[in-house]
């Protein structure tokens, strides 16, 4: 029985899906809970057998037999879990796929909207139509939930709803007319969907699995967090453990230990700020770079590690976990070219030892997890005595 | 060996036989403080399971106890009570003939009797001489190792198994204990353990290779003791084995485990080898192969599977 959060500290594509696995393998019986975001994280596992899988509709604690609780924070898309399912499946790790009653379900109004928005603003977004869930979820009436799946009557008024909503915030650039196929062969997809997972609600997910290993799956980074990233270039999402904390406290879960994650340099898919670009680090070429160059965020961007916000980001997670342990996980470590090198204060300082770098961030309480982008999933773990003791 | 016969009242006799005995009246090594000759592993050949008339279709399930520290309660209560559960559920589950290896694992840094090589057998008798032979250390280190990998070693290279030999049929390797396994052998520890000295320094990997050439290799790991959950003991038998690293919350089910795991793996229903079993103990079962823990059902979702 144990609870942990593992968190980015940057801008996302930190390594939470290989932390994820690694975290599962260690426990006894482990559950992966997806707490923030939704369908549009990427989260990169190597399998057993060397195969690669990015997990996005599915905690990546699949290929650990883990199961999934997709909580009511996620946006669900039923098209992208079959698809993602399907993949599994025919991999030979058939997943098991939990999700609240109440999550938020995109649409294919959602998407085009979205593409719509994205195609004139640039904020980064990937274009799946998170953003544009969130924003009818929280701010408008027009809601769609996953429990009204079941019941065709509903989807269909709702979706009727939702198409004339979105007539009017377009402004005539967006027909639902045109969209009408598409939304047909979404709905006709929906059973197939609700036979591969489980709705539940959340108290009685909790009860069932009473006394196991919960691992909560963050998405994105702290530094896209939509209080305190930097808008517009925010996600609208609660990248921090707040949402993780929330479910903790009601179900009476464990205290969770926090696993901050960040890459041994700094990256940033789609455009904002990103500290340090103007020197980039010297990397190897990684063919297996899950951040490939696409049409809505553009090429992978890259800086040298800045202490700065690292700080930052463990200041702005500190509201939520105070006086829980946290644990930094540097990953990614095999491909710099030359030690590590992180900026603070302006200044481009060298570490020779990577897990002094945790010296330098009084919040990280815990152990120092050291991983690296090849498949042997290596992980080397050095503890800050002296510090975990005063703590 | 193996040319006995399983008989549930012969057992239930040697049962009521050992009901006022204490441990150390049936493990009669513990009196002498040292292992048994016969299941002393220095200069083995080979240990064999064979067909017979009897046994046409005979099955070898190696099983290596781990009696460091407290661990020597599970051999115990395996004589005591529950050697019956596992004949059974293996016969009644399409295993006419298994043939097992009651055999134990220490430390090899610091036990006399680092590994003790038991016998395939079949009877109730000698199954329940074969555990009692067995002496109960209780030794072992403070470090979270010990020496599983012996196991692999003897199962690797010193077995011959007619189910594999003559019919293609892998057997079953089970490991039981509480912490994970040290991960090489020195020629001078071999040397001392086996009676031979290999070339070169054998490692853990390669001694679970070469033991899954003839046997489907499990590791059911006891959850209740100081290692309870202890992520460094449960990574490396997940990273080791993967699905096939089982985790036990409640010892006194092992005999269930390890003959529905043998079941299943055979290809008998899941479902059917559960009903079987007493609702407690297949409640352990089934969390320990994971399926269906915590049993999701039409009750708790309103769409069943």
């Amino acid at each position: 029985m144990s609870t942990q959060i593992i968190l980015g500290l940057g801008y996302g594509d930190e390594g939470k899906g290989l932390v994820t696995d690694y975290l599962c393998r260690r426990a006894a019986h482990p559950i992966v809970v997806r707490f923030s975001g939704g369908h549009q994280a990427g989260h990169t596992v190597v399998g057993p057998n060397g195969q690669r899988h990015v997990f996005s509709n599915i905690g990546a604690g699949t290929f650990q037999g883990a199961p999934t609780y997709w909580s009511r924070y996620c946006t669900f898309s039923p098209p992208a879990l079959l698809r993602e399912h399907q993949q599994l499946a025919k991999s030979g790790y058939p997943p098991k796929v939990f999700v609240d009653a109440l999550c938020p379900v995109t649409t294919p109004y959602d998407i085009a909207y979205n593409q719509l928005l994205e195609r004139s603003q640039r904020h980064g977004s990937c274009g799946v139509g998170f953003g544009a869930t969130i924003e009818r979820h929280t701010e408008t009436p027009y809601r769609l939930f996953v429990q009204d799946l079941a019941y065709p009557v509903v989807v269909e008024q709702k979706l009727q709803a939702i198409a004339q909503y979105y007539e009017r915030k377009a402004s005539g650039l967006l027909a639902p007319a045109d969209l009408q196929p598409e939304v047909e062969a979404w709905q006709g997809r929906l059973p197939a969907v609700l036979a591969l997972i489980h709705i539940t609600e959340e108290y009685r997910f909790f009860q069932l699995y009473e006394g196991a290993d919960f691992i909560f799956e963050g998405s994105q980074g702290i530094l896209l967090d939509m209080d305190h990233g930097f808008f517009p270039n925010v996600t609208r999402a609660h990248t921090t453990s707040r949402n993780a904390q929330a479910i903790i406290r009601r179900n009476r879960l464990s205290e969770p230990k926090i696993y901050g994650v960040s890459r041994a340099y700094q990256t940033r898919h789609g455009n904002g700020f990103l500290s340090n670009e103007s020197s980039p680090p010297q990397l190897a070429r990684n063919g297996r770079e899950t951040n490939q160059e696409n049409k809505w965020q553009g090429a992978l961007r890259y800086g040298t590690l800045d202490v700065d916000l690292l700080r930052y980001a463990l200041q702005c997670e500190a509201n939520y976990s105070a006086g829980q342990r946290r644990h930094l996980f540097i990953t990614c470590l095999d491909q710099l070219q030359s030690p590590l090198q992180a900026t603070l204060g302006g200044k481009l300082h060298t570490y020779r030892q990577p897990a002094l770098l945790a010296r330098l961030l009084p919040r990280i309480s815990g152990e120092v997890y050291q991983s690296y982008s090849d498949d042997s999933q290596k992980v080397e773990v050095s503890s800050l005595t002296p510090k975990a003791v005063a703590e | 060996m193996g040319y006995a016969k399983w008989s549930s009242d012969a057992y239930r006799h040697l049962r009521a036989n050992y009901a006022n005995k204490s441990r150390d009246d049936i493990f009669q090594s513990n009196r002498n403080h040292r292992m048994n000759a016969t299941v002393n592993p220095y200069g083995i050949g080979v240990r064999e399971s064979r067909d017979s008339a009897r046994h046409p279709n005979s099955l070898a399930i190696g099983v290596f106890l781990d009696v460091t520290g407290s661990m020597g309660r599970i051999p115990e209560q395996l004589v005591r009570y529950k050697l019956g559960a596992l004949m059974n559920t293996l016969t009644t589950h399409g295993v006419q003939s298994p043939h097992i290896m009651f055999s134990a694992i220490g430390d090899h840094l610091c036990d006399q009797a680092p590994l003790q090589a038991g016998q395939f057998e079949a009877g109730a008798g000698e199954l329940s001489h074969g555990l009692a032979n067995l002496y109960l250390e209780g030794g072992g280190g403070g470090q979270i190792q010990e020496s599983y990998l012996l196991a692999w070693l003897l199962a690797g290279r010193h077995t011959s198994i007619d189910c594999f030999e003559k019919r293609g049929q892998k057997g079953f390797l089970f490991t039981v204990g509480d912490e994970a396994s040290w991960e090489r052998l020195s020629p001078d520890q071999v040397q001392r353990i086996m009676g031979y000295r290999p070339q070169y320094t054998l490692d853990a990997p390669t001694l679970l290779r070469e033991a899954q050439r003839m046997y489907h290799v499990f590791h059911i790991h006891i959850n209740e003791t100081g290692y309870r959950n202890h992520p460094e003991v449960i990574g490396f038998w997940k990273s080791m084995l993967g699905e096939r690293a089982l985790i036990l919350d409640d010892h006194s089910a092992l005999a269930e485990l390890i003959a529905a795991t043998v079941a299943v793996v055979n290809g008998h229903s899941f479902q059917q080898t559960m009903a079987d079993f007493e609702p407690a103990a297949a409640y352990q079962v089934s969390k320990a192969l994971d399926r269906n823990y915590g049993r999701p059902s039409s009750t708790n979702s309103i769409i069943p599977l």
